[in-house]
């Protein structure tokens, strides 16, 4: 990450969104790379950007609902909690999980990685608190599908085990943008779209559609490299 | 002494695995790819002159009909075990072989009063391995190398009445059928020396100079200076307690209090002999005579009596107790207990590492032994190949990489989605399936509809509805398997109208198309 540098602001309409000034090295590497990552600042000045990461997530109970991005923002997390020396989780129903050769592409540990595979939503949620009792996780992945009828009462415990273990909860869930979120207990809710922008370059975009702590208007943008073959 | 001989004894494990082998060349390999050495082979494969110490690839351009597979020391150490724990019914003294599996020693002495001769209890004990589908001999005599000589060159039982008898008959036994180093046997063949009577007739100076001391060794096991008595592995000392209850108990609630006590009873006796409990093995019968029996381990070896029956709670609950429990056993397998190691502040994490230990015991216990696993990267060019799933035993500290530009991160189905149909349109309006492209990107007029084929189960899901597309990137080739069975794949990336990415091939084998995944 860049280090502290004075923020540039630019006023993009109704919203801000903020650059940090990388240093020269740092800049051109990114510009060589194509990485870059941009963070939306809201509307009150001094209070800092925010951006997807574990710190601004830990302890809340976060859904994406597309599966369009899913896979490449939960690895981002996992990412950030495995640097931070936390480990991360992950909950997959029977048919389908990440390809764990991309996410060992991203850099994430995948020895300390655990995989739960449970037949279904129940024992899912059951898996994800026993994880989440256990305090020993900086964040866990419950990765639903199309499966999204989680009753209240198991989301409550859920969404305060969470807060009480400060650690995040990352459900995803494949719905389309009208179908409301799992539940008024969903601290955040996102949903996102890849572009092509380059050779091998893609722009994950992030849009959020509901955030209790932070207010909507702001989305996180990275760019990556397409994995083997999309190029 | 007896020796009970099991030849080729990985081989006859990897034919019990797999019985369809038994009338096909088979061979053990040291690892399932075409460089995997061969090991160990039948009468079928040696017909085709496939030979241990050749590549698996080697033997499969002999014979394209070569089956192989691998078996793991702990399975062989397992099925070792298994089998001293049988032989152990007809004497108490059994000692397995540390160098050779398939080779026992048992002490025949003072069992005169049980059996009415040595050829009757060779007898049984080969019954006994026959009906565990084991192709053996046994011979009986009086020093560990003559049984053992015997032993490789008897047809089934073989019985020495004197010494002097085993002797004159261990030196007719050929060094091929004794497991010589095969440079050995080669120099000595080169000297005329075949069989076991004109090694030991060797001046026994000049044998360590000229051949090694490994068969120095061999020379005086031969001839019997080596006096080693039968060793026998001490039976394991079971840690197990049960109860038969007065009425049949479906409450898992009534049976916590029964199980409780068991198990306090058996950590109270693992305690005072410095043993923990590795992991408990709880047996039930139930009023309608069915047996049921759960294996459960704790996160770590442990004496906690509540962390063990916090366990069986987990795993009775999630099972059928059916007709109600008349009778329940408790063992636990131990391990001995290891002073608490001091843990490095500099290494200390910020969560804790135990307490998801034991949530991952609590999931085993409630979801089965599978239920945690980690990916493990191996070298494939399949998708599915190019990892697998292991059990994780307990969480270590992460240790991720820097990188310096990630990439998007794709989902995998475990079982590839067929698509009904998709096809798009050349130049001249004319649909091809495959599609036919010219340069790698299709800016051309969009697809037909993705629409994947709903599974036969309907308790599983349906494949992805993308929609219309609006890009195709692609081919790219995955093509090989020759040595096995051949696989030629193109992998398109399939972008819909809905901007989703969705990762197809054509089989041309099957002639299908099908959906592996997504990039998400």
């Amino acid at each position: 990450m860049a280090s502290s540098r004075p923020i540039i602001l630019e006023r993009s309409g109704a919203a801000v969104q903020v650059v940090r000034q990388l240093p020269r090295t740092d800049k051109e590497a990114h510009a060589a790379t194509g990485a870059a990552r941009g963070a939306v600042a809201p509307r009150v000045p001094g209070q800092a950007p925010i951006a997807w990461c574990l710190d601004t997530l830990l302890g809340r109970f976060l859904e994406i609902s597309t599966p369009a991005v899913s896979m490449t923002a939960a690895a981002s997390l996992i990412l950030d909690s495995q640097h931070r020396g936390e480990p991360a989780a992950w909950v997959a129903l029977q048919d389908s999980t990440f390809f764990p050769p991309d996410f060992a592409a991203c850099g994430i540990d995948l020895e300390s990685l655990p995989v739960v595979r449970v037949p279904h939503l129940l024992s899912a949620a059951r898996a994800g608190e026993q994880l989440l009792r256990s305090g020993g996780f900086g964040i866990i992945v419950l990765d639903l599908g199309s499966e999204i009828d989680m009753r209240i009462s198991v989301q409550a415990r859920l969404a305060a085990l969470a807060r009480k273990h400060h650690t995040a909860l990352l459900c995803l869930t494949h719905k389309e943008p009208a179908v409301p979120s799992l539940g008024p207990l969903v601290s955040l809710r996102a949903q996102g779209v890849i572009h092509k922008t380059g050779f091998d370059r893609f722009t994950w975009d992030l849009e959020i559609m509901r955030d209790k702590r932070h207010g909507l208007g702001w989305h996180h943008t990275e760019v990556y490299r397409g994995p083997d073959g999309l190029c | 002494m007896a020796c009970v001989s099991l030849p080729a004894f990985p081989l006859q494990l990897l034919i019990r695995r797999h019985p369809d082998w038994k009338t096909l060349p088979a061979a053990v390999v040291d690892k399932d790819t075409p460089q995997g050495v061969i090991l160990w082979v039948n009468s079928r494969a040696m017909r085709y002159h496939i030979l241990p110490g050749m590549r698996y690839a080697k033997g499969l351009s002999l014979s394209p009909d070569l089956r192989a597979g691998v078996i793991a020391a702990p399975e062989i150490k397992k099925h070792v075990n298994a089998l001293t724990e049988r032989l152990r019914f007809f004497t108490p003294d059994v000692e397995p072989s540390q160098h050779a599996p398939g080779i026992f020693w048992l002490c025949a002495s003072g069992l005169s009063l049980l059996y009415p001769s040595m050829k009757k209890w060779a007898g049984l004990i080969g019954s006994e391995l026959a009906r565990g589908g084991y192709y053996w001999t046994v011979a009986v005599g009086f020093t560990r190398y003559g049984t053992y000589a015997a032993a490789q060159a008897c047809k089934k039982i073989l019985v020495f009445d004197s010494a002097a008898q085993e002797r004159k008959h261990a030196r007719t036994v050929p060094l091929v059928r004794l497991g010589f180093d095969p440079k050995l046997r080669s120099t000595l063949d080169q000297l005329g020396i075949t069989s076991l009577g004109e090694f030991i007739d060797l001046p026994a100076t000049g044998i360590r100079k000229r051949f090694g001391p490994e068969a120095h060794a061999l020379y005086k096991l031969a001839k019997d200076e080596l006096y080693a008595p039968i060793d026998p592995l001490a039976p394991r000392e079971p840690f197990a307690a049960g109860t038969t209850l007065d009425h049949p108990v479906c409450d898992v609630a009534r049976l916590l209090p029964v199980v409780e006590k068991l198990v306090e009873s058996i950590v109270a006796s693992l305690v005072e002999k410095n043993k923990t409990v590795a992991a408990i093995s709880l047996s039930l019968t139930l009023d309608n005579g069915e047996k049921r029996t759960e294996r459960l381990r704790p996160a770590s070896s442990t004496i906690d009596a509540a962390q063990i029956l916090k366990l069986i709670e987990l795993r009775l609950q999630s099972i059928s107790l059916g007709s109600g429990v008349v009778d329940i056993t408790v063992e636990a397998e131990e391990v001995t207990a290891v002073p608490r190691q001091l843990q490095l502040f500099s290494q200390k994490p910020t969560r804790d590492l135990q307490a998801a230990n034991r949530a991952f015991a609590r999931l085993r216990a409630e979801f089965g032994e599978h239920a945690v696993m980690k990916a493990t990267l191996r070298d494939g060019h399949l998708p599915e190949a190019r990892y697998r799933w292991e059990p994780m035993e307990k969480l270590p500290l992460p240790s991720p990489r820097k990188v310096k530009v990630r990439s998007l991160a794709r989902k995998i189905f475990s079982k590839s989605i067929a698509l009904l149909s998709w096809s798009h349109r050349t130049g001249d309006g004319r649909p091809t399936n495959p599609p036919q492209y010219h340069g790698r990107q299709h800016h051309g007029r969009p697809f037909f509809g993705i629409e994947a084929r709903p599974p036969a189960d309907v308790s599983r899901p349906a494949g992805p509805r993308a929609g219309a597309c609006s890009g195709v990137i692609g081919p790219y080739i995955v093509s090989g398997g020759w040595w096995m069975r051949r696989i030629h794949r193109e992998y398109y990336y399939i972008r819909s109208t809905q901007g989703r990415w969705l990762w197809i091939y054509y089989d041309r084998r099957r002639r299908r198309t099908f959906i592996q995944g997504e990039v998400a």
